[in-house]
């Protein structure tokens, strides 16, 4: 269970996340859906302890984050392998690093087992540079559920990737999370709300400058529906009408919040 | 350019047997020979086409010294030697300076091991702390400009012999490029990736060893090939000062007696064996980051 407490994230003097009241219970997927720049990154990096909140406070599991959690994983859009190793050994450190007792053949035969969960057999000797780029987010994920942690963290992991693999890796997380049996917490970030609709069990809104929750919704039918059949029912094309709303409605207030900045600056 | 070649070729060993130059002649037949041989065990031919341009421009020059030094020398024979005299000397001459290189490797090789062994992991200290950076950087902008050279009066001064104070010379022109170099190695390691090593939850070590050197190693070979070339420069300097053996005091010792095909002869030795230990440098620094090719 994550749960935040009048978390505030400021960066001199600027407020990026203000007061943010959340909790996600365990074995849920919870999207994370806000423009560009409206912090959910950084709320993101703050459940991850990469961050200090500069007031409230996170606890993951009860425990207060003070500092890189180990209750978490986390995948980014890029950079989460080391471009210097390859990709088993990049899985061997983290394996290495969680189960210290165990042997190097043990470590390594985890490696590979965990690669070809994720659909990846035959690339353990190769660098990340020689796989594409839905290979490398498969690796990464691999690499994330590889740890004991028991939430993963993902911060727009595919936002860089092309449709077709887009879909595919969806499919692979959807399909992780169900497996686990609510063994498993997920907080996705993302900016595609058909995304958040597909993966999330529960979506917040978050609001943009500064950033606060501005909606939790509950998605009603995400894990029963395959994907071809979820825009056809009638329930979740109302939930996506009401975030688009709340979306939109989130970007015009920006957008004349700039617009009376501009006049109120003008000569 | 093969008919160029083939004609320097006829031009140089006519004049050289003519002159009864028979080492000059050899260079003449071995050179186009040589440039054949390989060409013919290259299947790429743009790569084929540059061997046997090398071989044309080597040939030529040989050609316009042998021209200019032999018949009837038009520049003072003293300074500018014949071609032949000073093939004779550099074949007669190779197990002096095989001697004095070795003298000069072990100053180089040392002061170098010496200056990677301080300035990388001081680097990797200094660039991984914002704090220690902003204290250290006022002084190592002001002392890495200082050229080294100017610490030979003190370092013979100070230094109980002449190879600890030229190796305390090359040591500090070396050490800064590679201690600049890793600490922006360290400094430009993306930030999500350093996120996601802290997410690993590595033991310090590990941390060090698997994650901050490997990241700042492409910054830290650029510094290293550049010091490598500071560590060439500054070795001749400090041997052309108070040194009694090695390549560049060689050169110093026959210039000193007014032996110039021997300094000529001196002078391609230490080209021939800074280009050697260049060489080697690149296909070391070529397998350290060899992942960077996987994706071509």
């Amino acid at each position: 269970m994550i749960e935040c407490r009048n978390l505030t994230v400021a960066f001199q003097n600027k407020t990026i996340l203000d007061r943010i009241n959340l909790t996600v219970q365990d074995g849920a997927f919870l999207c994370l859906l806000g423009q560009s720049g409206c912090g959910k990154s950084t709320l993101l990096r703050t459940f991850a302890g990469l961050l200090k909140p500069t007031s409230g406070e996170v606890f993951v599991d009860g425990k207060l984050v003070d500092g890189p959690e180990k209750a978490c994983s986390v995948v980014f859009q890029d950079y989460s392998l080391f471009p210097w190793m390859t990709t088993g050994k990049n899985l061997m450190l983290a394996l290495a690093a969680s189960y210290p007792q165990k042997s190097k053949a043990e470590i390594r035969n985890l490696a590979e087992s965990y690669l070809e969960m994720v659909g990846l057999s035959g690339v353990f000797n190769q660098y990340p540079a020689a796989l594409s780029g839905g290979m490398r987010q498969r690796a990464a994920i691999a690499r994330a559920i590889a740890t004991p942690s028991k939430v993963l963290l993902m911060d727009e992991p595919f936002g860089a990737l092309d449709p077709v693999n887009r879909a595919m890796l969806q499919d692979l997380v959807r399909e992780l999370h169900r497996d686990s049996h609510g063994a498993r917490t997920v907080v996705f970030v993302t900016h595609d709300v058909d995304e958040a609709l597909y993966l999330g069990t529960e979506i917040a809104v978050l609001g943009s400058s500064p950033g606060r929750v501005i909606a939790l919704e509950k998605n009603p039918v995400s894990r029963q529906l395959p994907r071809e059949k979820l825009f056809e029912n009638e329930s979740v094309i109302a939930l996506q009408k009401k975030i688009m709303d709340i979306y939109r409605s989130d970007m015009n207030e920006k957008l004349n919040l700039r617009e009376s900045f501009h006049s109120g600056n003008g000569i | 350019m093969k008919i160029l070649l083939i004609l320097e070729f006829i031009g140089l060993t006519a004049a050289a047997v003519w002159k009864h130059d028979w080492f000059a002649a050899a260079a003449g037949v071995l050179i186009p020979a040589a440039a054949l041989v390989r060409a013919l065990l290259v299947w790429d031919k743009a790569r084929r086409t540059a061997i046997v341009d090398v071989a044309a421009v080597l040939e030529g020059f040989l050609l316009a010294w042998q021209l200019v030094t032999s018949n009837r020398p038009l520049l003072d024979p003293v300074y500018f030697p014949a071609l032949d005299t000073v093939l004779r000397q550099f074949f007669s001459e190779l197990k002096d300076m095989a001697h004095g290189m070795l003298s000069s490797l072990f100053l180089l090789g040392t002061a170098y091991l010496l200056s990677l062994g301080t300035a990388i992991p001081g680097g990797l200290l200094v660039g991984s702390s914002t704090r220690l950076r902003n204290a250290v950087e006022p002084f190592s902008k002001v002392l890495s400009v200082i050229p080294p050279i100017v610490y030979i009066p003190y370092a013979i001064r100070l230094l109980p012999s002449f190879s600890a104070a030229s190796i305390f010379v090359i040591w500090s022109g070396a050490f800064w490029p590679i201690f600049a170099n890793t600490v922006a190695g360290v400094v430009n390691i993306p930030e999500t990736m350093l996120d996601s090593a802290r997410m690993l939850h590595l033991k310090r070590g590990t941390f060090i060893f698997r994650v901050l050197l490997p990241g700042a190693m492409p910054s830290i070979l650029t510094g290293a090939s550049l010091s490598l070339v500071f560590s060439f420069l500054l070795l001749t300097a400090a041997e052309l000062i108070g040194a009694t053996e090695g390549l560049g005091w060689y050169v110093k010792d026959r210039a000193d007696f007014g032996d110039y095909a021997r300094v000529i002869v001196g002078i391609i030795f230490i080209g021939l064996v800074i280009t050697a230990i260049s060489a080697a440098f690149k296909r070391i620094e070529k397998r350290i980051l060899r992942y960077k090719e996987a994706g071509q």
